[in-house]
This record gives C-alpha cells, sequence and structure tokens, in this order.
C-alpha cells in the first residue's frame, strides 16, 4: 500500500514536472547566451535579450500591437456578440443560427483567410491593422455569439419583461440588469476572445501580408532566421500573459476556444 | 378594452442584431466560398480563361491532394484517439490529486501555449540537435546527432501529432474530470460495485461510455479544430505529404499563378468536409439538445 502510494506520488511529480517544463525551458532559451548542440545546459545566462526588450526593441512594438489587437477584438466582439445573441436566442429560428455561427468558428482560420482575401484587398485593409482586427472578429464574433446564447433563458427573458412592465428603459434594462447578471460570463468571454487574438497566426499572416508585424509572427520570422534565442523571448511573452491569468482564475483559461 | 401584449424592444433592435450576425457570421463565408468556386472554374482570377472544369480535372486527379486529405484524417484521428487515451488515464487516475494544489495549477498551463509556440518547443525538444537528441548523446546512446530518430519533419507526422496532443490532453483531462462529477459517476460505481462489478468492469462498462458519449460533440469539434490547424503542421511537418491547410497556403503562394485554383479547390473540399462533420455533429443528440432548448 505505501510502496502505492509512493509510486503515484513520484507519478504525479513526473507529471508536474512535464506540465511546467515549456516555461521553464522557454525562459531558459531565451536567457541563453549560447546552448549549441551537444550541451544539455546553456553555457551561461544573460539578462541582455530581455532588457533591449524594454528599449524601443522590434519585439516591444509587436507587443504593444498584439496587445491592441487583442484589446480590440475582445472587446468588439464580447460586446457585439453580447448584443447579437439575444436577438439571435429569442428568434423563432435560433437553431438555424446558432448552427451557421458553429461554420466561421471551427472553420480553419488561414483557409478562411485565404478564401477572403481577395475582399479585403478590395475594401483596402490587407496588411492594415483595421484588417487584422476585422479578420480577427469573423472568427472571435462567432465563438462570442455561441458562448452568449447559453444565458438567454426564460428565466432573464422574464426578469427583462418585469423590468420593463416596472418602467425599465432599454438602456436601463442592459445597464441595470443585463449587463449585471452577465458579467462573469462577459469577462469569461473577453479574454477568451482575447486568447483567440492572443494567440492567432495563420489567419494574421494572410489578412496581414506579414505587415502587421504581431508577437506570434515575430515568433514564426526568428524560427525561420534560426534565432531561436529571440523566438523563446517572443514565445515566453505570449506565454506569460495567460499564465498570469491563470494565476486570478482558471475559468477564463478553460474553455473551448475552436 | 383590448389589452395589446407589447412586445419586447422594438424589432429594429433586433433587426441589427441579426443583421450584425449575417455581415459578420453568415456573408462572409457565403462571398469565400462563392469567390474560391468561381476562380476555381476559371470564371475570375488572374489566370482565367473563361469557365472550365479544367482546373478540377487536373486537381482531382493529382495524387498529392489526396494524400493530403488522407494525411489530415489521419493527423487529426491520430492525435483525437491519443488524447483520449491520456485523458481518461490522466482524469481518472489522477483525479483527486489534479483538482487542487500544484498538480491543479499545472495541468492548467499547457492551456496558456498558443499553437506556434507549442510547434516551436517541439521543434527544440526533438529536432535531430534538439534537447533530447542531446540527453541521448550525453548519455552515450548515440554518437551523432544524425543518428537520433528523425521525431520532426519526418512522414508520419509524428511531432505534428505530438504537438498537438500536448495541447488536447490538459483540456480533455479537466473535461472529463468535470463530466464525471457532472454524470455523478462516482454513485454510479458505487452501485455497480454493491452489484459485484469490478473495478475494470465499472470503467469498462460504465465510465469510459458514459465520458465518450457525453464528450463526443466536443471531440468531434476538436477533430475538425486539428483537421485545420496550421502552425504546427507549418514548422513540425515536411513537404510531402501536407496537411491540407498548409498545401491550400502553399499553392497560393507559388510564384506559378497556375496552381492558385487547384489551392481554392482544395480549399472548397477542406470547407465542404467540415460542413458533412458539422451537419453530422449537429443531428447527435447531446448537440441538438442544446441548440433547440
Amino acid at each position: 500500500m505505501i510502496s502505492t502510494g509512493r509510486a503515484r506520488t513520484f507519478w504525479v511529480k513526473v507529471l508536474i514536472i512535464t506540465l511546467l517544463f515549456p516555461v521553464a525551458y522557454l525562459l531558459m532559451l531565451s536567457l541563453a547566451t549560447q546552448w549549441i548542440f551537444p550541451s544539455v545546459l546553456p553555457a551561461s545566462l544573460t539578462l541582455d535579450r530581455w532588457s533591449t526588450l524594454l528599449g524601443a526593441s522590434n519585439l516591444f512594438g509587436s507587443l504593444l500591437l498584439s496587445l491592441g489587437i487583442a484589446l480590440s477584438v475582445a472587446t468588439i466582439s464580447t460586446f457585439a456578440g453580447f448584443f447579437s445573441s439575444k436577438h439571435l436566442a429569442y428568434h423563432p429560428q435560433r437553431s438555424l443560427w446558432i448552427r451557421l455561427s458553429y461554420f466561421p468558428f471551427v472553420l480553419s482560420p488561414v483557409i478562411y483567410a485565404a478564401v477572403l482575401y481577395f475582399y479585403f484587398i478590395k475594401l483596402d485593409l490587407a496588411g492594415s491593422f483595421v484588417g487584422v482586427i476585422l479578420g480577427q472578429l469573423l472568427i472571435a464574433y462567432p465563438y462570442s455569439v455561441i458562448l452568449f446564447s447559453g444565458f438567454w433563458s426564460e428565466r432573464i427573458q422574464q426578469i427583462e419583461k418585469l423590468t420593463q412592465t416596472l418602467g425599465g428603459s432599454r438602456w436601463q434594462i442592459y445597464r441595470r440588469v443585463l449587463l449585471p447578471m452577465a458579467q462573469g460570463l462577459l469577462l469569461v468571454c473577453f479574454f477568451q476572445t482575447f486568447l483567440i487574438s492572443w494567440f492567432e497566426y495563420g489567419l494574421t499572416t494572410i489578412i496581414g501580408v506579414g505587415k502587421v508585424q504581431t508577437l506570434t509572427l515575430k515568433v514564426f520570422q526568428y524560427i525561420n532566421e534560426a534565432n531561436f534565442y529571440n523566438a523563446a523571448l517572443a514565445s515566453s511573452l505570449l506565454v506569460l500573459p495567460p499564465i498570469i491569468l491563470l494565476f486570478f482564475n482558471r475559468k477564463y483559461l478553460f474553455r473551448q476556444r475552436w | 378594452m383590448r389589452i395589446s401584449e407589447q412586445k419586447l424592444f422594438n424589432n429594429k433592435a433586433e433587426g441589427i442584431g441579426i443583421l450584425l450576425f449575417l455581415v459578420l457570421a453568415v456573408l462572409p463565408l457565403v462571398l469565400g466560398i462563392i469567390y474560391a468556386l468561381l476562380y476555381s472554374l476559371g470564371v475570375i482570377g488572374l489566370v482565367s480563361d473563361g469557365f472550365t472544369f479544367a482546373y478540377w480535372q487536373r486537381a482531382l486527379s493529382d495524387a498529392e491532394f489526396w494524400l493530403s486529405i488522407g494525411y489530415t484524417f489521419y493527423i487529426a484521428l491520430a492525435t483525437i484517439g491519443l488524447t483520449i487515451i491520456l485523458s481518461l488515464f490522466l482524469s481518472l487516475y489522477f483525479r483527486k490529486e489534479l483538482r487542487h494544489g500544484l498538480p491543479g495549477f499545472a495541468i492548467y498551463v499547457p492551456l496558456a501555449f498558443p499553437a506556434i509556440v507549442v510547434a516551436f518547443l517541439f521543434f527544440q525538444l526533438l529536432s535531430q540537435s534538439g534537447l533530447f537528441a542531446r540527453i541521448a548523446f550525453q548519455l552515450r546512446l548515440i554518437a551523432d546527432s544524425s543518428v537520433f530518430p528523425e521525431l520532426v519533419n519526418d512522414p508520419f507526422g509524428i511531432g505534428i501529432i505530438g504537438a498537438h496532443t500536448f495541447m488536447a490532453t490538459p483540456f480533455f483531462t479537466l473535461y472529463f474530470m468535470n463530466l464525471y462529477r457532472q454524470a455523478n459517476l462516482k454513485e454510479f460505481r458505487q452501485v455497480a460495485e454493491s452489484l459485484g462489478a469490478s473495478a475494470f468492469e465499472q470503467l469498462r462498462r460504465i465510465v469510459v461510455p458514459v465520458l465518450l458519449k457525453r464528450a463526443f460533440p466536443t471531440l468531434t469539434l476538436y477533430t475538425i479544430f486539428v483537421m485545420g490547424s496550421y502552425e504546427i503542421p507549418l514548422i513540425l511537418g515536411r513537404q510531402t505529404p501536407q496537411m491540407m491547410s498548409v498545401l491550400v497556403i502553399r499553392k497560393l503562394r507559388r510564384f506559378s499563378l497556375s496552381t492558385i485554383p487547384e489551392a481554392y479547390i482544395t480549399a472548397i473540399v477542406f470547407i465542404a468536409i467540415i460542413i458533412a462533420l458539422l451537419t453530422v455533429l449537429f443531428k447527435s443528440k447531446n448537440f441538438s439538445y442544446d441548440l433547440d432548448r
């Protein structure tokens, strides 16, 4: 019995190391001065790469750009999805609308971008900040609709009618009833759509034509240049915000995002 | 006196809500399919010579096209199969440990990884000069990096499957743990035990079937997600065979304009497969209940 308990503890430790190792590895690679075959550990560590990041480096610009795009996509898709999902959920064709919202959401973003690229060129949106936001919205918004569709129950509708009967205007119903009631879900949706945008590569590279250099594009660029140390640094910048988010609330990270 | 029931807000708000949905979710998809279809039929595009089925005939007789479809299914099914086995094992064997403390935190960490970072990480770990090769060298298991087996950019997609499984397993472990609790499987197992079922029989006849049945919609959606993945096969895959998403972009970005219609044909076929899979999924009882509620 004791040996079974010890074996179990051992395997739990192995599991923890396996799960946490990637973060440690990326951080170590980003700090390494030189780490060539066949060394298992880097020759020495340096903070130089991280400190230059804080200067006016390209990577810092990409970090701000990714942040700007992700915050815009999350804000717009959360509120637009909340508003639309209400009308779709109470519509007699609810089932059809919800089914339709799955198609753009599960379709490969890069293939979706490939078939839409022509329209982005015609609208003069290819290769622009706004174009990338719009492109990512085409995925994040349907996700938001799906997420909120479960919120609009009969109970919510009755509460809404009651508030209306008591003289509440449309704006008051949203501000004082619906938004406070959906607060938790709004936060989940905001963070999830933020992550959809933050993690996005394929669609961004097509619609952005490589000009909108988000952090994910930087990672790929560094891999192509065989600059693995900078790729690790850019990767660490991508991974750290969601891990910080994980400290605050796990439910923001554990949701279906495909 | 006639009392008329006031409508919930007015039709204008409803109209805007639905119009927004049509513009952002339905119209782009329809326009994208129409454009790809017209391009593939030679009606529009830089190489257009008028309506023709020639591009379709050429694409459908190309072995690479069929290989790509088969390879895409192989990667997705291998990933989901491995993920199911690993997630069931972790969620059932380490259920108590994974609920709290450091293990409870660590299981969430891979969810914080974007696909491109996972691809980079697996390249760094599994390539012939990667960390595992270095460890093997230090342990004198290999004399040279070239002796280390090809685990990335390999013909069997080992690196691709590994990377996808790394991303999916923690999610499904947590998902199965939630389902286990929601389905009251602990109580079911107690009843089965009192009726004389062994621990293995409880798992085989109750726990695993219930978990898989309930998780079927999510497992299908994840399979579709893997089929459409791009970054991981782009970095960890090879020139041939290629997953459909990578093939589409490769054919679009070639210097030769003649491959563009084939790229759109591959895209259309991919979209058709996804629509077919989703249609099947929507007929699943678990799924349609949620939609029609």
